[in-house]
């Protein structure tokens, strides 16, 4: 009996035609909304995630008191505040890392970038401030001079020449040999690096013993924030002042969380309008579609069903079209979230990963094919009402 | 003796039309017997079709009895009446009330998908009917590509498809021409002659009338003779 009533439906939504594809657009629309905003939005927070952990969880950084970024004009970090890290128990290893602007040339091409003056001793063992391996050469030893390790970016989209291990930069007119090259982490702005020795770079740059940074290590097994705490009180008894700032991964990726947090609610609530304007669209085909057929209701009347059985047929085919809205809708929404990733790759941001996810697809079916339903109850129920005559006599 | 199918007691029907009663039927008495052919005529208005849909149970009377099977039909709640109809009763419409989105075939099965039978009978049942009404040749097509004859053809094959007790047909016949109507026509009486449906015919048409066992002729909502 349910399966007949599955037929009718079926049949009806064919006889429907262009109706039922109309109302099933609108279920689309409101799904592949819901759908790819919430896809993007998970991409953005996997690519945020993802990024962060490159940092990696248990490393410290402190920075000049006010600086979020890179390069300092006047830095207020130098190699005593490294030392006196170094002093504090729990810490495994410590780097003063300079950072300074730089115009880099390959191939007679000329760009600004970002050079970064690491540790070499530190880099020979392979002790980075980001756990990014190389996907070709090695890193620098001590006693090194003129080369560097460069990030993906650099080796493979800022020049137009591929850059490989044993190719030369200039840096600021002076030779630099490629003898590394990082993988990537996926935006722009991270692959964009030079990592050459600390102390060539402060030669080079007059640096001093100042550093633009410290990268804290913290032994395995240590608690990061209790470490975190007595390199402040270590740091302020020897500097007498305060004029620095400490961060974890984690801190940032919880601030960050909280923003992102803020944009998923953004897209979450557009997509849930776009869902209510899709659900009055099928209530509204719906309630048409019961009121044109108020008289086939009375011929089924006539014919022996009952109340319950009218009201059932008619919620089948509103859950049918919700359904089959709701299939085509997560197919497109998932085109569309795979789109923007596309987009965005060719834009730099490579980081957006978007994979499919299922337990939003369940969702979103399960969603179209109850609000087909619910949008369906009070039509039918008001023609399953009606006394068989007065629907028969419905033109 | 034959058992009395349908009888009516002091039946009547009062429409409400903005706070003034319009009676339709007033005070009706029947008694229609088990394999009888009975036709209703009386001029428009004079309360044939509500008669019929009263009888049918498509309507409530606002007053008095009526029995089928010698059960009276007033006290039976919504899913009940729903049986009724399905199982008891075949309705033809003057304006066929086909579903317009199914076939031939699926129209017929229509009655029986709420008796719940399984869908090889219903199949070969829908079949067997259609062509018992000469559609054999026409199964699978839908009610707009067929002519009104047809269609009246797929209302009675579609009003046996629960093997009811009675046929009730309203003016069966009245949107047909002269010889489309006696072919319907035939087809009917052959249920009464053939199959013992008890058969209640409303119409116009003396000729009709005139094949009847029994003529009940309606005038404002009672009956004369
Ligand atoms: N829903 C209704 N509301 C008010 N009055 C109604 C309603 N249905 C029927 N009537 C009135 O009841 C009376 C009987 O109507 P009915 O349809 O039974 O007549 P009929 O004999 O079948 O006529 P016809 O031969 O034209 O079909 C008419 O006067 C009609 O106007
Ligand atoms: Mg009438």
């Amino acid at each position: 009996m349910i399966k007949d009533f599955f037929m009718y439906g079926l049949k009806n939504m064919r006889h429907r035609q262009l109706r039922s594809w109309l109302t099933i657009l609108g279920v689309v629309v409101g799904i592949a909304a819901i759908v790819s905003l919430i896809t993007i939005g998970e991409g953005l927070e996997n690519a945020i995630t993802d990024q962060f952990s490159a940092l990696g969880a248990d490393k410290i950084r402190v920075i000049p008191e006010g600086l979020t970024g890179p390069p300092a004009e006047v830095s207020g970090l130098t190699d005593d505040d490294v030392d006196t890290i170094e002093d504090v128990i729990g810490v495994d290893w410590v780097a003063g890392v300079t950072m300074n602007y730089a115009t880099v040339e390959y191939d007679n091409l000329e760009t600004i970038m970002f050079i970064k003056g690491y540790p070499e001793d530190l880099a020979e063992e392979g002790k980075i401030d980001i756990d990014l391996g190389l996907v070709d050469g090695s890193w620098y030893r001590n006693g090194d001079t003129n080369v560097a390790v460069i990030g993906d970016a650099v080796a493979n989209s800022v020049f137009d020449e591929e850059i490989r291990v044993n190719n030369n930069l200039l840096i600021d007119d002076e030779k630099f040999r490629v003898i590394g090259i990082l993988e990537a982490l996926g935006d722009q702005g991270s692959d964009t690096v030079v990592y050459i020795p600390l102390d060539y770079a402060r030669d080079k740059f007059e640096m001093g013993d100042e550093v633009n940074a410290i990268v804290v290590a913290i032994e395995e097994g240590e608690d990061i924030t209790e470490i975190g705490d007595k390199i402040a009180k270590d740091l302020e008894r020897r500097r007498d002042d305060d004029n620095f700032d400490m961060f974890t991964p984690d801190q940032l990726l919880d601030q960050l969380g909280s923003i992102l947090g803020v944009v998923q609610f953004l897209l979450g609530g557009i997509a849930a309008i776009s869902l209510l304007v899709g659900g009055i669209g099928i209530m509204n085909s719906m309630y048409t579609s019961v009121l044109e057929r108020t008289k086939q209701i009375g011929v089924m009347k006539a014919v022996g069903a009952s109340r319950f059985e009218i009201m059932f047929i008619f919620l089948i085919e509103a859950g049918l079209i919700g359904l089959v809205g709701g299939l085509i809708g997560v197919v497109m929404g998932n085109v569309f979230a795979f789109a923007v990733e596309g987009v965005a790759g060719l834009m730099g941001f490579g980081l957006l990963r978007i994979t499919i996810e299922w337990d939003i697809v369940a969702f979103a079916l399960v969603f179209a094919f109850v609000i087909g339903m619910i949008s369906g109850v009070y039509p039918s129920w008001k023609a399953a009402k009606l006394k068989p005559v007065e629907a028969l006599r419905w033109e | 003796m034959k058992n009395s199918v349908i009888r009516l007691e002091d039946v009547w029907k009062i429409y409400m039309l903005d706070e003034t009663e319009v009676p339709a039927v007033r005070g009706i008495d029947v008694n229609i017997k088990e394999g009888e052919f009975v036709s209703i005529i009386g001029k428009s208005g004079s309360g044939k079709s509500t008669t019929l849909n009263l009888v049918g149970c498509l309507d409530n009377a606002s007053r008095g009895r009526i029995f089928l099977d010698g059960k009276d039909i007033s006290k039976l709640d919504e899913k009940e009446l729903a049986r009724v109809r399905g199982r008891k009763i075949g309705f033809v419409f003057q304006t066929f009330n086909l579903i317009p989105s199914l076939n031939a075939v699926d129209n017929v099965k229509l009655p029986m998908i709420f008796q719940g039978y399984s869908e090889e009978k219903m199949e070969a049942r829908s079949q067997k009917l259609l062509e018992m009404v000469d559609l054999g040749h026409r199964l699978d097509h839908k009610p707009s590509s067929l002519s009104g004859g047809e269609r009246q053809r797929v209302a009675i094959a579609r009003a046996l498809a629960n093997d009811p007790e009675v046929i009730l047909a309203d003016e069966p016949t009245g949107n047909l021409d002269t010889k489309t109507g006696e072919q319907i026509l035939k087809f009917l009486i052959k249920l009464n002659k053939e199959k013992g449906k008890t058969l209640i015919i409303v119409t116009h048409d003396m000729y009709v009338a005139k094949k009847a066992d029994r003529v009940i002729k309606l005038q404002d909502g009672k009956v004369i003779n």
